[in-house]
């Protein structure tokens, strides 16, 4: 791939990026996945708190990107087309992780063939003990609220999306995304209570 | 920022400040493997398979659902209570069902019913006449049947088998039932009424409806010189004539009782005549 072809598309915003790739520049692609891999990978961690499951999610919304890109249409920021995606294939795989869960045979025996999710630590940063230590306290936290709070709060606080663009991503009406963040707040600070004494 | 944010700006920064997570160093190729194979029609979409499975289980699932049970029990309750009503009320309706007889012989007017083959033992008994049919022919006929002597109702105890057993026997002798009535008559004449059953198998004598009275009976007259004098009526009696004979019966058995009253009296009056006669004599 030429180089000065990729300078010229790292130039371009989402929205002309997506407009190539439709006319059917597969560079184009190629740059929004090297911008939106990460985010969404981060975004679907948070959300699912399993990271390979969060890779799988990340892969399966691009390819969605890829397959479905004649469905974009420039009423709306891509972000939040993306986001969207990820969203619902994220929500799709814990409704299918949970009736595996239901329905699995393991369950029914202890201890032996139980399958244990190890962290992997590859991804994770050179930060000390504590920080870690806190890192994993706070996402053990948000697994625990609801998930249409969690999804908002990590919309907000994490991504650090504005309400504007949470309401397009969500499809709910401004007032119910800022009550469900504050009500995910404050079921998060009940939960982090013991961080935040003073 | 406004007011709840700034409530919430020590969790807001702690959640911003959470490690970025990035991908591993093979997620492109990964990624663009799966593109490919896609593109090469490698993956075999099962979506619609599993669409109508899932449309399956979703629908058994509608189906048996927790708020469902309560009234899918009690219609499974109302089906067995029926099926249960049906099933042994209907065996109950075997046991009630009527026997039916066939007109076997018809005579003089009256219809004789005689129990067919098959039927059970303790309706082996005589038929009662329950009617006499005027208009009819006099052949024997199987389509016609007596009416019903049982109960119909279908919850009812079953009629008691009845023991007695009036049939006669063909060797045994004929009876002749004879219900007179002496009267003196105002010239002294001596009047019978008899009636004579048939030589049939008829068994007893029931009800006989005015309008079916019998039309065929013999009146023995007495003279009171000894002799006998048989009157034969075979002639067809109407109902309004025979209301009217019915009426001169009752009305001449009304003038004998009458006059036995007055005789009676007489006869005391005479007696009591003779006693004071007598004690004045004596005196």
């Amino acid at each position: 791939m030429p180089s000065g072809e990729l300078i010229n598309y790292k130039k371009l915003t989402d929205e002309e990026l997506i407009c190539k790739f439709q006319e059917g520049s597969t560079v184009a692609y190629t740059e929004i996945v090297y911008r939106y891999k990460d985010k969404l990978v981060n975004f679907v961690y948070r959300y699912v708190g399993n990271y390979d499951d969060c890779e799988d999610i990340a892969q399966d919304a691009l390819v969605k990107v890829y397959t479905s890109k004649h469905l974009y249409k420039e009423i709306a920021k891509f972000s939040t087309w993306v986001y969207t995606i990820a969203i619902n294939l994220a929500k799709t795989k814990a409704i299918k992780k949970q009736k595996m869960k239901t329905f699995s045979l393991s369950d029914a025996y202890d201890d032996e063939d139980k399958d244990f999710d190890i962290p992997d630590e590859a991804f994770t940063p050179d930060i000390d003990v504590n920080a870690k230590f806190l890192n994993q306290h706070i996402q053990n936290a948000l697994n625990q609220i609801n998930e249409n709070y969690r999804e908002l709060v990590i919309l907000r606080d994490v991504e650090d999306l504005s309400y504007e663009e949470i309401v397009d991503i969500t499809g709910l009406p401004m007032g119910t995304v800022k009550s469900r963040i504050n009500r995910g707040r404050e079921k998060l600070q009940e939960l982090l209570k013991d961080i935040y004494k003073e | 920022m406004s007011s709840e944010e700034e409530k919430y700006k020590k969790l807001r920064e702690s959640l911003r400040s959470l490690p970025r997570i990035k991908t591993k160093n093979d997620f492109d190729t990964r990624l663009f493997s799966r593109i490919k194979d896609i593109e090469s029609g490698k993956f075999v979409h099962t979506t619609p398979k599993t669409a109508k499975e899932n449309i399956l289980v979703t629908w058994l699932s509608n189906l048996f659902r927790p708020s469902l049970v309560p009234a899918i029990g009690l219609t499974v309750v109302l089906l067995a209570a029926i099926i249960v009503y049906f099933a042994y009320y209907n065996q109950l309706g075997k046991d009630t069902q009527p026997t039916q007889y066939s007109v076997s012989e018809r005579k003089d007017g009256f219809v004789i019913y005689v129990k067919k083959d098959g039927e059970r033992i303790y309706d082996d008994t005589a038929r009662e006449i329950t009617s006499v049919d005027q208009n009819q022919p006099t052949s024997t006929s199987s389509d016609y049947y007596a009416p019903l002597d049982h109960n119909t109702d279908a919850l009812s105890v079953p009629d008691a088998p009845k023991t007695i057993d009036a049939r006669l026997k063909d060797d045994e002798p004929k009876i002749e039932t004879q219900r007179g009535v002496d009267m003196k008559t105002e010239s002294d004449e001596e009047t019978k009424i008899e009636s004579k059953t048939d030589e049939g198998k008829m068994m007893k004598k029931g009800y006989i409806e005015k309008e079916e009275a019998p039309s065929n009976y013999e009146r023995k007259i007495e003279d009171s010189s000894g002799k006998t004098e048989d009157k034969v009526y075979d002639q067809q009696v109407s109902p309004n004539e025979e209301n009217k004979n019915v009426d001169e019966k009752q009305n001449e058995l009304g003038r004998v009782a009458e006059r036995r009253k007055d005789s009676k009296k007489d006869s005391l009056k005479a007696k009591d005549k003779e006693v004071e006669q007598k004690d004045s004599i004596e005196k």
